[in-house]
């Protein structure tokens, strides 16, 4: 019971941040909500027992991904008025109806899932060498190609966000 | 409540709420941001399973969560710059303005 | 020469009609412009036809009977069942003379149409019709079955008719074709009903074919063994339908009233087919089954039908040719009148007199009638002699022609082939056993003869010019006038042949050797009938110069003749009504029948048409209106609601994503729950 605490407390938070997220007309505040929610989902993965995995949550979705976000709405400025979901009724119903049935398949699923929990005693633990060696050694195609995609994200990243009016620099010559 | 079902339901709603922003938010940023909701919530599946179910000597899930999370920053970051490229042209983020491949 | 030429007879006697009818064939595919090219092809083949046939004739020359009467091996043409019907050519005597007369003096009248037809536009055309009417005559000579003489005799009508309609945009000109043309038919029906009654009772249609064809002896008494009607034999009762053919073709009476029409042809027409070769057709025919006519020996009764339908005709034509005003009206019915006479020949004397007349006819009519379309070129197309008058100054040659065939016609004595034909004629008609009737009609004929033809020459070429208006008469160009030369010669020239005292034609005709013997022309037979001869010439001439020699001034001055006759002179002017009686009697009835079959089309057949065209309009209108409405109309909201039912889901389309998500996940949702549904 005593280990389910932070669980009971930290589910309900991240679903408000995450409602909040999606209700939220301002953009802003959506945006600085989801970066909550997914703080708080870092903290439940630390609680669980998942370190590295917290970790690696809180660098990359909080610091990078939600900061990314906040970049471009930064640059594009959108206005509050479009998102009020308030003043969309026919939207938010119509979304409603569309989700209902997903969130009811899904919580059904989950209702018979079977209780796994095996005789293991111990709670499992996370440990560095072994998730290293795997990455490595199994993993280690699998880990090129996502260096792949990184290297291809930021290429192509850069080339999406250049000024297409600018000429490249010309490099400094005699 | 076993405390699997528990982080099932959190991230089975977690899902819902993602997709609920998917399907409505007329803002193309604010799409993106139910897309991670969405991704999150099947990580921490991955993470309750890896925890609360069989034991899992190899640490798949884990491993799996690992790639989930940077492949998600990548994509987030490709649709981030095409959104941006899109705004230069149109000067709006509004997604219903972009509806020229229609029938 | 002719020897060498007898092994390769039966091949080239076939080249004798056929070169002028390939020749034919090949000019009706020449444009009109080709007029030389098709007159040279005419003329060529002709010549060369010419020259094959007179070889021919001198293969003929030695006496005595020919092998199979001459007759060539037969084609057979085609079979039906077991039978088999047979053409072949023939060369006999007869043959031989016809041929080589047909294409002698063709050739001479086909080069003075080049000179006559010279500005006609459908030059070559004449030509053509011309060489096919050769070729046909020819085969009527030479054929050896009478199926093939049938069937060129309809060959040579045809040609016949499509010259005398040959300036067809002249009304008058196309009803006297249609004229020949029918009252022929009423002739040729006859001969044909009689060749399939021959056919029928022999069993073949040749002439010679090694002892059973029917001229042969077999066949012959075969068919005077039956009798049918009216007691006649069957030789000769189909000897009288031929007959009647025969009278059709050669225009004896009743018979005879589309040869004076048939002058609407072109003159060099005239004088080929309707004085030399077709009008001879039919008495040709007859000489050719004379077998047939005199089977029994003796007087039969074909014979005596042919001897006083010959009579009347050349006493009635005679009568009615002094009436006539038209230089062509003249010599046609001249030539109805020598029919007649060549029909007495045949009837009473035998096929030698007949032949030779109608031989020597040839020459001198041919010679009148192309003499006559000279002094018709020369007189800028002027036909009535009335209006002609001392052309004897102005066209000097052709008067010398015109007098030598007039002389001939006439029976002048001794130098010309007239006199002896016409001799040898009353010689037979004379002896006749069957009585003295044609020969009463004969004599009168040839005085009147003698009178008419005096008549023409004396108001055509002698006294004052009276022609009208200031156009001078020419004399006319060689290439008409070499012809006249040469048939002028040929007109004098045959006497020779047909004297008593060389009697070589009737001999060689009869496959006998003529002996000359000068001492023939004493005997007192002889004396009787040449005095005979000379006295009907004296008559006729001396009493027709009496009348016109002062005549001719005045050219509206009525003839002196018509004064003297009062009445008889119009009837015989109008030939003696014989048009206005088949008018009345035949074609009237005709035309009322073709009225009522007119208005039974008109008023029953077309509207019955009428209701059956309107029934399939309306069932055809209804046809469409249930594809419009039905099938159309279905189809076509098929279409339609599929157009709106993909347009509609075109719509869907409407290029915002956050729809089609809602569509997956509503999708997505529902696929699952029956999964979970249907497994559980």
């Amino acid at each position: 019971m005593i280990p389910l605490i932070p669980l009971l407390i930290l589910s309900p938070l991240i679903l408000l941040a995450a409602l909040g997220a999606v209700w939220n007309a301002r953009p802003v505040h959506a945006a600085l909500l989801l970066a909550l929610a997914l703080a708080l989902t870092a903290g439940l993965y630390l609680t669980i027992g998942a370190d590295f995995i917290g970790l690696v949550q809180f660098m990359v979705y909080v610091g990078a991904v939600a900061v990314l976000i906040v970049f471009s709405l930064l640059i594009t400025r959108p206005g509050d008025e479009a998102e009020e979901l308030a003043r969309r009724p026919g939207a938010a119903v119509s979304g409603l109806a569309c989700v209902l049935p997903v969130a009811t398949v899904l919580l059904y699923a989950v209702s018979h899932t079977p209780d796994l929990s095996s005789g293991a005693s111990e709670s499992p633990t996370l440990p560095l060498q072994t998730l290293g060696k795997a990455l490595f050694t199994d993993y280690a195609p699998a880990v090129l190609a996502v260096g792949v995609l990184l290297t291809a994200v930021m290429v192509g990243a850069v080339l999406f966000a250049r000024d297409p009016d600018k000429k490249p620099p010309t490099p400094p010559g005699p | 409540m076993t405390p699997l079902a528990l982080l099932l339901t959190v991230s089975s709603l977690l899902f819902t709420c993602g997709l609920f922003a998917v399907l409505t938010r007329r803002n193309a940023i604010l799409i993106l941001v139910g897309l991670e909701l969405m991704l999150n919530a099947a990580n921490i599946n991955f993470i309750a399973f890896w925890r609360y179910g069989p034991p899992d000597p190899d640490l798949t899930g884990p491993l799996l969560v690992l790639f989930s999370i940077a492949i998600a920053a990548a994509e987030a970051a490709v649709g981030l710059a095409i959104i941006l490229m899109v705004f230069r042209h149109t000067r709006s983020t509004d997604l219903n303005r972009l509806n020229s491949l229609h029938g | 020469m002719a020897e060498a030429l007898r092994p390769y007879l039966p091949f080239l006697l076939w080249w004798v009609p056929l070169l002028p009818l390939l020749a034919g064939g090949i000019i009706a595919f020449l444009p009109n412009s080709r007029g030389r090219v098709a007159s040279r092809l005419a003329i060529g083949a002709l010549f060369v036809s010419c020259l094959l046939a007179l070889g021919a004739f001198a293969c003929t020359l030695h006496p005595g009977e020919p092998e199979n009467g001459g007759a060539f091996p037969a084609l057979t043409w085609f079979t039906f069942g077991d039978v088999a019907l047979r053409i072949g050519l023939m060369l006999d005597p007869l043959s031989a003379a016809m041929t080589a007369m047909v294409t002698f003096v063709a050739l001479w009248i086909f080069v003075y149409s080049i000179g006559y037809m010279e500005k006609e536009e459908r030059f070559g055309r004449f030509f053509g019709f011309l060489s096919l009417f050769c070729g046909a005559m020819l085969l009527v000579v030479l054929s050896n079955s009478l199926l093939l003489l049938f069937m060129a005799w309809e060959l040579v009508g045809l040609a016949s008719y499509m010259l005398i309609g040959f300036y067809f945009e002249k009304p008058s000109a196309a009803a006297a074709a249609q004229k020949a043309f029918i009252t022929t038919r009423v002739g040729d029906m006859a001969f044909f009903l009689g060749m399939i009654w021959l056919y029928r009772q022999s069993g073949t249609l040749l002439f010679h074919d090694h002892g059973h064809g029917l001229l042969d002896s077999g066949v012959l008494t075969s068919l005077a063994g039956v009798t049918t009607i009216g007691g006649l034999t069957v030789s000769a009762g189909a000897s009288l339908l031929l007959l009647v053919g025969a009278m059709g073709k050669s225009g004896q009476v009743p018979l005879h009233t589309w040869l004076p029409d048939a002058m609407e042809g072109p003159t060099p027409v005239s004088a080929l087919i309707h004085a030399a070769t077709m009008v001879a057709a039919g008495v040709f025919l007859v000489a050719r089954t004379y077998p047939i006519f005199g089977n029994g020996g003796g007087v039969t009764t074909p014979l005596t039908a042919a001897a006083w339908i010959g009579g009347i005709t050349a006493l009635y034509a005679a009568l009615v040719a002094l009436a006539q005003t038209d230089i062509k009206r003249i010599l046609a019915y001249s030539t109805v009148s020598q029919l007649g006479f060549m029909m007495v020949a045949l009837g009473t004397g035998g096929v030698a007199p007949a032949m030779f007349h109608l031989i020597a006819h040839a020459f001198f009519k041919a010679l009148l009638f192309l003499s006559a379309g000279s002094v018709i070129h020369g007189c800028h197309e002027e036909q009535d002699i009335r209006r002609m008058g001392g052309l004897r100054k102005q066209m000097p040659k052709t008067f010398i022609t015109y007098a030598i065939g007039m002389m001939a016609l006439a029976g002048f004595p001794f130098l010309f082939s007239g006199f002896w034909s016409k001799e040898a004629i009353l010689h037979g008609a004379m002896n006749w056993s069957g009585g003295c009737g044609p020969f009463l009609l004969a004599v009168s004929a040839a005085l009147l003869t003698a009178f008419y033809m005096t008549r023409q020459a004396l108001l055509v070429f002698y006294g004052e010019p009276r022609q009208p208006g200031v156009h001078h008469p020419h004399e006319s160009p060689s290439v008409m006038l070499v012809p006249l030369y040469v048939l002028a010669a040929g007109a004098v020239l045959l006497a020779i042949v047909g004297t008593p005292a060389w009697p070589w034609f009737e001999a060689w005709i009869n496959g006998e050797t003529a002996h000359y013997k000068l001492a023939a022309l004493w005997k007192p037979e002889a004396i009787k009938l040449i005095g005979l001869s000379l006295a009907i010439v004296t008559l006729g001439v001396g009493a027709s110069w009496a009348v016109y020699r002062r005549v001719a001034t005045d050219s509206n001055a009525p003839d002196p003749l018509a004064g003297k006759l009062g009445g008889i002179w119009g009837f015989l002017e109008r030939a003696m009504g014989f048009d206005a009686l088949y008018e009345k009697a035949i074609i009237g009835p005709l035309a009322f029948f073709a009225g009522a079959i007119d208005a039974l089309e008109r008023q029953i057949f077309v509207p019955l048409m009428g209701l059956g065209e309107s029934w399939l309009k309306r069932c055809g209108r209804w046809t469409g209106i249930t594809d419009e409405a039905g099938l159309n109309c279905g189809f076509n909201t098929m279409c339609a609601g599929l157009q709106s039912g993909a347009d509609g889901a075109s719509h869907r389309q409407n290029g915002r994503p956050q729809g089609y998500l809602r569509a997956i996940g509503l999708g997505m949702s529902v696929l699952l729950i029956l999964y979970f549904w249907l497994t559980a």
